[in-house]
């Protein structure tokens, strides 16, 4: 056959023969590796963007190790500031929430108290601790520090994640002062405060002069439990439908601290019970007149 | 001697067929030999990629699951890490008080005595004062400059009109743009004069007792006595160069409920007199400051011209 051909055409069936077999080499082996290739470097990059190289997983690692340090000195320091600052609030339901509502539910300084006998307990407590600095050159310039009467459904506990002394808004105190270093150290001394609840204080004012100089503030209390309340004891019923009078008696209270606005501000589904829902309209009219 | 091919080209035909076909032939077996490793080397370049995508998605599951940990971790302590935050922000917020009003007294000339101080805005402390003269509230004010603590310090201080008005006690006055182009102020020729000049349209004397309305505790500027000493009565806003609790606003629980830092918006009220209604419906509440300006301006009129300087309250009616 190829005695047939002639030379031109050998050269080109040679050439043909090659390109051919090129195209089959490529075609059934070399393109499909390629294109596995390109594939699967696409996918790495996509993989090496999120987190698949030694140093991401490197720099995780040392970031996890940061955020076990930080999360243990947090934790650290919340025992700090929980000890010092918190009262023991005891949220265990072996107790009930009667007995909590009644009489132990905080702790302080070896004491135990119900949640009906904190506001008296906190109010004369913080009177006691504004009195104590007499000595001190500071006296304080507001009667009494009211806080509102708790619902007198002991399930309500279930839903106090938090304690806030006052609930509506702070107390706005008025302190004298004999001198200006006398002022500042009493604003200092807000952070010794101890098993009362964390203080804070806003919207610090100084006037007048020497011997009679005003300190004029604001002034709160948060009480953070450690854990969280128990739940609600269907056995106790019948208190919810009172819970609505709303912070009536007790605003009453506040409107007479707080001059106009307190009184209107009211502490809205605090305290239950019809009686006290009549005070916070005397609260409010008291605020009005104040105004 | 010449040679001659007699014989024909054909006859050498086979000879060169053979030739081309040994030629293409092995060109042929290179082909395939090179084709062969041409897959080789493909293919190893393919499983090297496989192999690196692989360690990669090894690294990745290993970075995800320290991620879920980190993750994890951050979630268990979330809680607890907000009260901490909350109790540390509280204590810090509380303890910022002393501190910036101490800088101010520290920073006082003795010449200079403080009336009010309130801290308006995280960055702004308004403070009214007595000083014996212009002279020395005008030296004061070149200290503050040089002070670190403050970015800008603004006085008011009384105008000097012409008809000037009487003294202390007087009507207040319509102060016109004299004060800052006025030759003998001593205030005017620095660079002061700039930042004054849109404060000196306010009242005289009176000033002081009312405070303004809108201005947080902003007394006014006019002539006044301490003790029986005459002298001056000045307001200032001292702008301070970082922001008061490094701009946090008063902390609150839970995390988000938060006050303002509530300057004293209502120390005008309390200032004017007018009493505890004004003073205390300012701060606490998120638009406490405007609440507590309000309670200011109401109560002014009530006791107008009264100042209150050396422990004095409305000692000059």
């Amino acid at each position: 056959m190829f005695k047939k051909m002639t030379l031109l055409q050998l050269h080109i069936t040679g050439f043909a023969l090659i390109l051919v077999l090129v195209l089959l080499l490529w075609g059934f082996g070399v393109r499909a590796y390629t294109n596995k290739k390109a594939e699967l470097d696409v996918k790495t990059a996509d993989v090496e963007k999120n987190g698949g190289t030694k140093q991401m997983v490197d720099q995780k690692a040392s970031d996890l190790k940061k955020e076990e340090k930080v999360s243990a000195q947090a934790k650290a320091d919340w025992q700090v500031y929980s000890s010092k600052y918190m009262p023991d609030v005891n949220f265990s339901d072996s107790t009930g929430l009667i007995n909590q509502y009644q009489t132990n539910i905080v702790n302080v300084d070896g004491k135990t108290w119900g949640l009906k006998e904190m506001p008296t307990v906190w109010g004369r407590w913080l009177e006691s601790w504004y009195d104590a600095q007499h000595d001190k050159g500071v006296d304080r310039n507001v009667p009494f520090f009211a806080i509102p009467a708790y619902s007198t459904d002991p399930n309500n506990i279930s839903g106090m994640k938090y304690i806030v002394f006052p609930e509506a808004k702070p107390w706005q105190v008025v302190v004298n002062a004999k001198d200006f270093d006398s002022a500042m150290t009493h604003l200092r001394r807000f952070n010794t405060m101890e098993h009362h609840g964390v203080p804070v204080v806003s919207g610090v004012t100084l006037a007048g002069h020497s011997p009679n100089l005003t300190l004029t503030y604001n002034l709160s209390l948060y009480i953070i439990p450690g854990s969280d309340p128990p739940k609600e004891d269907p056995r106790i019923g019948g208190a919810k439908g009172g819970g609505g009078a709303g912070g009536g008696g007790m605003g009453g209270m506040s409107g007479m601290m707080s001059g106009g606005p307190a009184g209107g501000a009211g502490v809205p589904g605090r305290a239950g019970g019809g009686s006290s829902g009549s005070g916070g309209g005397g609260g409010g009219s008291k605020g009005a007149a104040a105004e | 001697m010449l040679r001659i091919n007699l014989l024909p080209p054909y006859v050498f035909d086979d000879q060169k067929k053979r030739n081309v076909m040994i030629l293409w032939g092995s060109l042929t077996v290179v082909a395939a030999v090179a084709g062969v490793l041409w897959i080789q080397t493909s293919k190893a370049a393919a499983d090297k990629s496989e192999e690196d995508n692989k360690v990669a998605l090894d690294f990745q599951t290993q970075y995800t699951t320290t991620d879920n940990k980190i993750k994890t971790v951050k979630d268990a302590v979330a809680v607890t890490k907000s009260k901490q935050e909350f109790v540390l922000n509280a204590t810090t917020y509380n303890s910022a008080w002393s501190k910036v009003y101490e800088d101010i007294r520290n920073l006082t000339s003795s010449k200079v005595v403080l009336d009010k101080l309130i801290l308006s805005s995280p960055t702004t402390v308004d403070v009214t004062g007595f000083a014996p003269t212009e002279l020395d509230v005008a030296r004061w004010w070149t200290e503050l400059r040089k002070s670190e603590l403050f970015e800008k310090v603004n006085f008011e201080l009384p105008p000097h009109p012409y008809p000037p008005t009487g003294g202390a006690g007087g009507a207040a006055s319509p102060m016109t743009a004299s004060f800052p182009s006025g030759a003998g102020n001593p205030m005017a020729g620095g660079g002061m004069g700039g930042a004054m000049s849109g404060m000196m349209g306010r009242g005289g004397p009176s000033g002081m007792a009312g405070g303004g309305a809108g201005a947080a505790g902003g007394g006014k500027a006019g002539e006044g006595l301490l003790e029986g000493r005459p002298g001056l009565v000045f307001t200032a806003k001292f702008v301070l160069r970082k922001a008061f609790a490094e701009g946090k606003s008063a902390p609150s629980w839970p995390a988000g409920g938060g006050a303002p830092a509530g300057g004293g918006g209502g120390m005008s009220g309390m200032m004017g007199g007018g009493g505890m209604s004004g003073m205390m419906s300012g701060g606490p509440s998120g638009g406490a400051s405007g609440s507590g300006g309000g309670g200011g301006a109401t109560t002014a009129p009530a006791s107008g011209g009264k100042l209150n300087l050396g422990g004095r309250k409305g000692t000059e009616d």
